[in-house]
């Protein structure tokens, strides 16, 4: 018996597959596109592909994401702060202050020993320090994604960026590179500057981290660059799980197997 | 709308709405739910409440019933950036300004406190009390007549009775035996707030004598709302939709615009004495963020706990518009407040309209899924 | 800490002033008072049990009050209190370069963004105890309601009582004794909390001393209005609104007696405060607080001057010793901030046509519901009397959203504009 969840995001759909035992069996990242149905078609047939199952194997489906009311044959609709939460938790059980990053939102959720959603905040009203702002600045840097996680190497701190508005700090780097500042120090201020931004949302729930244990998900936590400027702002270890980006996914999962038994 | 009846715009609910209708006016709230374009950003500024800036987006595209005078309150900034931008736009109107005090005597209902009167708190009571004078005299010039104290008693009891039915069902509603949701206990409100007490108090008797006391059928998780101004009945569709029953509200397009009537009390004699009944009882209703104790700040909080508490809710949404300082400003210490007594609490921004509530979709189905 | 950052303010001042008498100009000395006034608010680092004025364990400086903007401050400085308005404090520290830590420390706690940047910055620096310790604090309704929620956060914070003036909108008889009546129920509960009542020959003296300032405010705003002006951007910046914490005192006379003789001597020797004056400009309620190269750019680039700004204005009367609650009421309820924007228009407008104005600049601080909300009012007022202004939409406080060169853009654009027209 097999447990399906999928996550419908606006930049991506993830699926990944689970048995009885919440072993995962196959996971999934497809860009969503314009059309988010064959997004989801293609997400699932590809898990099934490498799990070597079909769909009538799988027991239950439960959908998260903004996009979670458009897969029919779901057992549930739950929003991704509960599945990511609870995705978490299974891959880093000890986990209490959860960041995820995705490619346009971005969100902070307080769980309870019991895997349970406590508070939670988003943002979801602007792109700033989400995976699509990075983008932006990895294009005005000249260099692509990957490589922008590893350049603030060296750095030594000094420059702090004004704007956080997506498009304006695009314009601000552009200055700053014909300024002849060098690469290093701009990613180090974006990073930072992401990271003030998103500690504001790590202390709508959690005022004082002291003793917590806090992980990160979301595409942007393939970015080792943000996660040390979140760590020396928070002053903690940020744990980062294998697969950040379907986390959700897994969570759903989980859902699924728990609320059909 | 009614020909017949002549009409008086306002805004806020500490307008003395009994003394609009002693006057032969039907007092009409401009809520700000149109689908005027949006031109009072320019006007004004783009960056003040949507509540009042949809109001002068009517004003500005005449999407008004005609009016034969406007009653504004001084309550807040914007309110009274309103009032300036009313006059410039349409300068025939007859428009009034209230000057509103800020502090208010000691608080009804849950969360009341035990101390008397402040002697500060009865200077704001005098002071309104000699607005409404002023503004009875001016509702005396704009219709040609002085109100009559058979008029006046008439206003008073009208809306004490409008209070008395609409808590009647609003009890029915809480206890989730009314059966019609959210949405339709808003349209009520709108409703009561939009024509005249006697049409109102027609449609609430009406409600009540159909009304068939029904098993509880609401299957959503008890929360309780409050905030400012949520006048979109589908709003509180959405939130069923999303699992959450709001059982009660603290808005100012909710309850609130009648809290103040619950009393009236015997020996009104004469004019004074109303206008400082209805001064007292609106500053003593359940405030809005503007209105405080100095004596207790922030004391906004323990109330609304305690209000929500009284409900026997599972949570709490707070709602309010973007860019509101006085709610702005007390959110940090509600959400401190109800931390510390570990009553769930989510808080939205919203502009006034179902667009932005549809985008709070997913954040209330997480609060709904947490709770559950 | 912050004692000694005003300590060093001071001494750097003094001894500039030694060294060179004769290049003494008024803005040092005004910047001395605004530092000896910050010394005061900061001279105890922490709480105390007990603010009393007399007996053992009296203070030096006197108890300290966190106050709305429209507080009768001449009154507390006959009283001994040590005051200001709170929104001081956001400007200094946005000017001293220190304001964005407690910016965030603010939005970190939940105060928002959306909100002024002076009320944050003062939330923010009571939470790391940085803001001076209030023994008690007064709130004013005017001249807007985030000041007025910031001041009941305050009381709360501190755990201190709050007095609140009502200030009402409309300057009838009614309302002037209305907010006498408070004022002087001010007085009694400042009284209480100090131990000693108002001594009514120091309050005579007192607006004795506000009435001289006042006198001298006039002439200096008087000058300021001969075509070339004597007057040039930095020099009254703030000027009005941080007079009015030392009115009652010497310091306010040396300080516009100063200011006064170096106009008076300007036009007597036929210079003016920006050389070859060209465009006459009037500054609407805010200065960006914080180190901005707007004023200098527009002085050397297209020879503007801002000669005027909208609360550099005397809209009252001289305090009638006699019945002096009355007059401070009067004062409170006229500045250009309370009541309906008509009335600031009408004042915007008179202003415009005293000074000849070119142009009016509006720097829109974002938070700002009560002046930036009255931004197209304004503009179509000014217009109306062929006065064009340039809206900059800017926080006068939070440095970390200065957008500096989108600014010199339309500050460019205008002036270019206005020289056309010349």
């Amino acid at each position: 018996m097999y447990y399906l969840g999928i996550d419908i995001g606006s930049l991506s759909c993830d699926a990944v597959l689970i048995d009885h035992e919440n072993k995962i069996m196959a996971s999934s990242v497809v860009p969503t596109g314009a059309q988010n149905r064959i997004a989801i078609e293609r997400a699932t047939q590809e898990v099934f592909k490498t799990a070597h199952i079909t769909p009538k194997d799988v027991k239950a489906t439960v959908s998260t994401g903004y996009g979670r009311d458009r897969v029919e044959e779901r057992l549930a609709a739950v929003t991704e702060i509960t599945c990511h939460a609870r995705g978490i938790r299974h891959l880093l059980p000890k986990t209490n202050v959860l960041i995820d990053i995705g490619g346009q939102d971005s969100k902070t959720i307080r769980i309870d020993d019991n895997s349970l959603v406590v508070d939670f905040a988003m943002n979801d009203k602007c792109a700033a320090g989400t995976g699509r702002f990075l983008e932006a600045m990895a294009r005005a840097l000249q260099v692509d994604i990957e490589e922008l996680a590893k350049l603030d190497h060296g750095a030594s701190g000094h420059v702090t960026l004004s704007s956080m508005c997506t498009v304006f700090a695009e314009s601000e780097v552009v200055s700053l590179i014909a300024d002849g500042i060098s690469p290093h120090e701009i990613v180090h201020g974006l990073n930072r500057a992401i990271a003030t931004r998103i500690l504001g949302l790590v202390h709508r729930v959690a005022p004082s981290i002291n003793g917590l244990s806090v992980a990160m998900s979301g595409g942007v936590a393939h970015n080792s660059g943000v996660i040390r400027a979140l760590s020396e702002g928070l002053n903690c270890e940020i744990l980062v799980p294998p697969r950040p980006d379907t986390v959700g996914a897994l969570g759903a999962a989980l859902i699924a197997r728990e609320r059909d038994s | 709308m009614d020909k017949t009846q002549k009409y008086i715009g306002w805004a806020c609910t500490y307008t003395p709405l009994p003394l609009i209708e002693a006057s032969g006016f039907t007092p009409y709230r401009l809520l700000p739910t149109t689908q005027a374009p949006d031109r009072s950003g320019h006007k004004l500024h783009d960056n003040l409440c949507p509540h009042i800036k949809k109001i002068l987006d009517r004003a500005l595209d005449n999407d008004l019933p005609p009016l034969a005078g406007i009653v504004f309150v001084n309550s807040c900034d914007a309110m009274h950036r309103l009032a300036d931008a009313w006059n410039q736009v349409r300068p025939h109107d007859n428009t009034i300004l209230i000057d509103l005090p800020i502090a208010s005597p000691m608080l009804q209902g849950p969360g009341a406190l035990s101390t008397g009167p402040i002697a500060n708190d009865e200077k704001s009571v005098d002071f309104l009390s000699q607005e409404f004078s002023k503004l009875s005299q001016t509702l005396a010039e704009w219709s040609g007549e002085t109100p009559t104290k058979a008029a006046t008693q008439e206003g008073l009891s009208h809306y004490h009775e409008i209070y008395n039915l609409l808590d009647e069902i609003k009890n029915h509603h809480i206890k989730g035996t009314l059966n019609k949701g959210g949405a339709f206990m808003q349209d009520l409100y709108n409703q009561a707030a939009t024509q005249s007490s006697t049409q109102t108090l027609e449609s609430l008797k009406k409600c009540l004598a159909s009304f068939q006391e029904t098993p509880s059928l609401h299957k959503g998780i008890p929360l309780f709302l409050f905030g400012n101004v949520l006048p979109d009945p589908e709003a509180f569709s959405l939130f069923e939709s999303c699992g959450a029953y709001i059982v009660a509200d603290n808005l100012c397009t909710g309850f609130r615009q009648f809290a103040a009537y619950d009393k009236i009390p015997p020996g009104l004699n004469n004019d004074q004495d109303v206008f400082a009944f209805l001064a007292r009882s609106l500053l003593m209703r359940t405030p809005c963020a503007r209105t405080f104790d100095p004596q207790k700040p922030l004391y906004i909080a323990d109330q609304l706990l305690a209000e929500a508490r009284s409900y026997g809710v599972r949570g709490a949404i707070g709602h309010t518009v973007k860019f509101c300082d006085p709610y702005l400003a007390r959110l940090p210490i509600i959400r401190e407040v109800f931390k510390k007594a570990k009553m769930p609490l989510l808080l939205l921004e919203g502009d006034c309209t179902l667009r932005s509530m549809g985008q709070h979709r997913t954040r209330i189905e997480a609060f709904v899924e947490m709770l559950g | 800490m912050i004692s000694q950052y005003f300590d060093s303010l001071i001494s750097g001042i003094e001894a500039k002033i030694k060294e060179d008498p004769k290049a003494f100009h008024p803005r040092k000395k005004y910047t001395l008072e605004v530092a000896r006034l910050g010394k005061r608010l900061y001279a105890r680092e922490g709480p105390i049990a007990s603010p009393m004025l007399q007996g053992p364990g009296a203070l030096p400086t006197g108890p300290i009050a966190l106050c709305g903007v429209t507080t009768p401050f001449d009154l507390l400085n006959a009283m001994g209190v040590t005051s200001c308005f709170v929104e001081f404090i956001g400007a200094l520290l946005a000017s001293s370069g220190t304001v964005a830590p407690f910016l965030e420390k603010a939005e970190h706690s939940g105060y928002a963004s959306d909100s002024c940047g002076y009320h944050r910055a003062v939330l923010g620096a009571s939470q790391e105890g940085l803001m001076p310790h209030p023994d008690f604090l007064i709130a004013t309704s005017c001249p807007c309601s985030g000041g007025l929620a910031t001041m009941e956060n305050l009381a709360h914070h501190y755990k201190k009582d709050l007095f609140l003036l009502h200030i009402p909108q409309d300057l009838s008889k009614k309302n002037v004794d209305y907010l006498a009546r408070q004022i002087m129920e001010m007085e009694t509960f400042v009284t209480r909390h100090t131990g000693r009542p108002l001594d009514p020959d120091r309050l005579l003296k007192v607006i004795e001393k506000t009435n001289q300032a006042r006198e001298l405010m006039v002439e200096i705003y008087h000058l300021a209005q001969h075509i070339p002006s004597p007057n040039s951007g930095k020099e009254l910046g703030n000027f009005a609104i941080v007079m009015a914490l030392l009115l009652g005192t010497d310091a306010a006379i040396d300080v516009t007696r100063a200011y006064r003789d170096e106009f008076a001597a300007r036009l007597h020797a036929g210079s003016s405060g920006v050389p070859q004056e060209r465009l006459r400009l009037m500054w609407i309620q805010n200065r960006i607080q914080f180190k901005n190269s707007i004023i200098p750019d527009l002085e050397k680039n297209y020879q503007a001057s801002v000669i005027v700004d909208e609360l550099n204005s005397m809209t009252w009367d001289p305090i009638d010793p006699h019945d002096p609650y009355v007059g401070f009421a009067e004062r409170a309820i006229s500045i250009p901030f309370n009541g309906g924007v008509e009335r600031r228009v009408q004042h915007l407008k008179k202003l415009a046509q005293d000074y000849k104005i070119d142009g009016a600049i509006n720097p829109c601080h974002w938070g700002c519901r009560q002046g930036t909300g009255a931004r197209g009012l304004i503009e179509e007022g000014l217009k109306e009397i062929g006065v064009p202004v340039l809206n900059l939409e800017v926080d006068c406080v939070d440095t970390r959203n200065y957008a500096e060169g989108q600014l010199k853009t339309r500050l460019g654009a205008f002036f270019e504009m206005l020289h056309s027209r010349h």
